[in-house]
């Protein structure tokens, strides 16, 4: 169903995609995950970065496990950076310990999904 | 006044197949909260011609 509506005040729908100038098409990992980099997201207004970083080393693991995901990943995946783009153009690092609400309240100012941005650092 | 519109709710994801939902529980600092994730709809492309 398309979206009808606002959702559950307590629920946060989100966009999230690879940063685009951190990690574009010359990544490896970033060129083989295609148009599955872009993950379409809801979760609770409470939920953390550190939850979001978290799932998303837990599902590029995940796919790595059971060979969907044949590039290799980085040996630790917990240096995810995240940003969040109030304007076009301007990536703004959020740290972990904010929630989706403060992060929303504080920088998004449209009436649509947030869109959040993640890379992680070379080691 | 001018500003953001006062709403219950907040925007929802547009052009997502919400069928495929998968829900994971991830937890953080002893915070566990439930992350749904859902799939794009798959355009359809029409071959069909009209006149």
């Amino acid at each position: 169903d398309d979206a009808e509506g606002p959702s559950e005040s307590g629920e946060i729908e989100l966009v999230f995609r690879p940063h685009p100038l951190e990690m574009n098409e010359d990544n490896e990992l970033i060129r083989e995950l295609k148009d599955s980099s872009i993950r379409y997201i809801k979760t609770t207004a409470n939920a953390t970065i550190d939850h979001l970083s978290k799932y998303l080393a837990m599902r590029l693991t995940l796919a790595n496990r059971t060979g969907e995901l044949e590039t290799e990943l980085p040996s630790s995946l917990n240096n995810f950076c995240i940003y969040i783009a109030p304007t076009p153009d301007q990536y703004i690092g959020v740290g972990g310990s904010l929630t989706l609400e403060q992060i929303n309240e504080k920088y998004w100012r449209v009436n649509k999904p947030m869109e959040m941005f993640y890379s992680w650092k070379k080691e | 006044g001018e500003g953001r519109p006062l709403q219950k709710g907040r925007p929802r994801l547009k052009n997502v197949d919400r069928s495929t939902a998968q829900h994971n529980a991830v937890t953080v600092n002893n915070v566990t909260v439930i992350i749904t994730e859902f799939q794009p709809k798959q355009r359809k492309i029409s071959s069909g011609n009209s006149s």
